[in-house]
């Protein structure tokens, strides 16, 4: 991929980490989302005593994915608006280009929202999510959800009842990815090393490439007809 | 089918203005030209590129206003032009932008986020944006729809400027008196098919209403 396309997608990414800097309502309503689930999970399952290490991560993970969601509808949502998506593709730039920007931008926003709600779920779960490792499986999780969900949110963007049609798409694709971000977040969350759990990290990781590169080719086709 | 059989060409210069009523084609025609829809049959030539093969290179050739503005809402007016420029690869971007902001009359809403702008403002902004690369083709789907006297001779003299700069411009509306008065060349389109094609210079007001209401009534 040239330069050209790195340097445009880096324009592009600053132009959305401007308008959210701006508005600040997808972030706000993915923590908020991502805080309340939480909450609710932790009070339900009551699991201080024991135990909570094993579900901890399954829930975070679950309101991450979920909180990811709205984020990649408001995104898309964004740039519907009057028409700002056509605007970009009358512009010289590549579909690809387009694409890796508003994966970028979306991850980076999952990643920071992620961070957060790392705290917020150890004292919820009473278990110790703050490991610098962590930040790994964050990073690797947030890319696949936004590489898949960038793709299937601008698919959606032009169709009737997109809100209930991106979960309904996003979430059965991920399934593999959460699973790894799930084993892997429990095994640190036990004390484990990176080097502990490789595998899960390996999972995630061929998950973000493999359906990455497909969905950067696909989205040219999306957004192009 | 929306379109069938439309063979157009654009000479530099040229202001050619399409004039049709609604459900014509002519949204469709325009978007097909910006490479914003794939034609079933046919090609689109852009100064000798063929825009199905390179379109990258054939979009930057290329500036576009259409029904919406193309422009964020949440982000100033200069920083909207600036995005622009920064994907059109231009030199002084920001000297750029300045002086289209200027050439509008918004050098002093530069700072305002669009959303704050009138439909007027916004519609000069989204023509300042098509043209801030100099393109070689200028295409404009109903560019005065909406637009007071001031932002409509704005919009007149962005696409007069362009024109004396050697670009072609296409320009579609179903205001026949605006079209005679900014155009070159005039086509009549409807269901899909172009009716007529005449020199603006060879019509009169009343004999284009004329031929637009007889076109209309053949179909």
């Amino acid at each position: 991929m040239s330069t050209d396309v790195w340097r445009k997608a880096w324009v592009l990414v600053g132009k959305d980490l401007a308008l959210e800097w701006r508005t600040r309502e997808s972030f706000l309503v993915m923590l908020l989302f991502g805080a309340i689930v939480g909450a609710i999970l932790g009070l339900a399952f009551e699991l201080r005593a024991g135990g909570a290490g094993e579900v901890a991560p399954g829930a975070l993970w679950v309101a991450l994915a979920f909180a990811g969601v709205l984020g990649l509808g408001r995104s898309m949502a964004r740039e519907e608006e009057d028409g700002c998506l056509e605007g970009l593709m009358l512009a010289p730039v590549d579909a690809s280009c387009v694409y890796l920007a508003k994966v970028a931008a979306n991850a980076l926003s999952m990643l920071g929202v992620g961070l957060v709600l790392l705290p917020l779920f150890s004292a919820f779960f009473g278990v110790n999510l703050l490991r610098p490792g962590l930040l790994v499986v964050l990073l690797l999780g947030a890319a696949g959800l936004s590489g898949v969900g960038t793709l299937l949110s601008t698919m959606v963007a032009h169709m009737r009842g997109r809100e209930a049609l991106l979960p309904v798409l996003l979430l059965p694709t991920v399934v593999p990815l959460v699973i790894g971000a799930v084993r892997a977040t429990a095994g640190m969350a036990s004390g484990q090393s990176l080097s502990a759990v490789a595998t899960w990290l390996r999972l995630m990781a061929v998950f973000d490439l493999v359906l990455g590169a497909a969905a950067c080719l696909l989205y040219a086709w999306v957004t192009e007809g | 089918m929306a379109l069938s059989g439309v063979d157009l060409r654009l000479a530099r210069g040229q202001v050619y203005v399409l004039l049709g009523p609604n459900g014509a084609g002519k949204t469709t025609l325009i978007r097909i030209l910006a490479m914003l829809e794939q034609p079933s049959a046919g090609h689109v030539r852009i100064a000798g590129v063929d825009a199905r093969r390179r379109p990258v290179e054939a979009r930057r050739l290329i500036g576009a206003v259409l029904h919406q503005s193309l422009l964020y809402g949440d982000l100033t007016a200069e920083e909207n032009l600036l995005l622009y420029a920064r994907l059109y690869d231009l030199d002084d971007a920001r000297k750029r932008v300045r002086e289209a902001l200027d050439g509008i009359g918004l050098g002093r809403r530069a700072g305002d986020p669009v959303r704050t702008l009138s439909r007027g403002m916004r519609q000069c902004l989204s023509v300042a944006r098509a043209v801030l690369h100099r393109p070689h083709v200028l295409l404009l789907d109903e560019p005065y729809s909406g637009l007071d006297c001031r932002a409509a001779h704005y919009v007149s003299r962005t696409i007069e400027r362009a024109a004396r700069g050697g670009c072609a411009v296409l320009l579609t509306t179903h205001e026949l008196d605006r079209g005679l008065r900014v155009a070159d060349r005039l086509g009549i389109l409807s269901g899909g098919r172009m009716l007529a094609e005449m020199w603006a210079r060879e019509v009169s007001p009343v004999a284009l209403r004329r031929l637009y209401a007889g076109a209309l009534a053949d179909v």
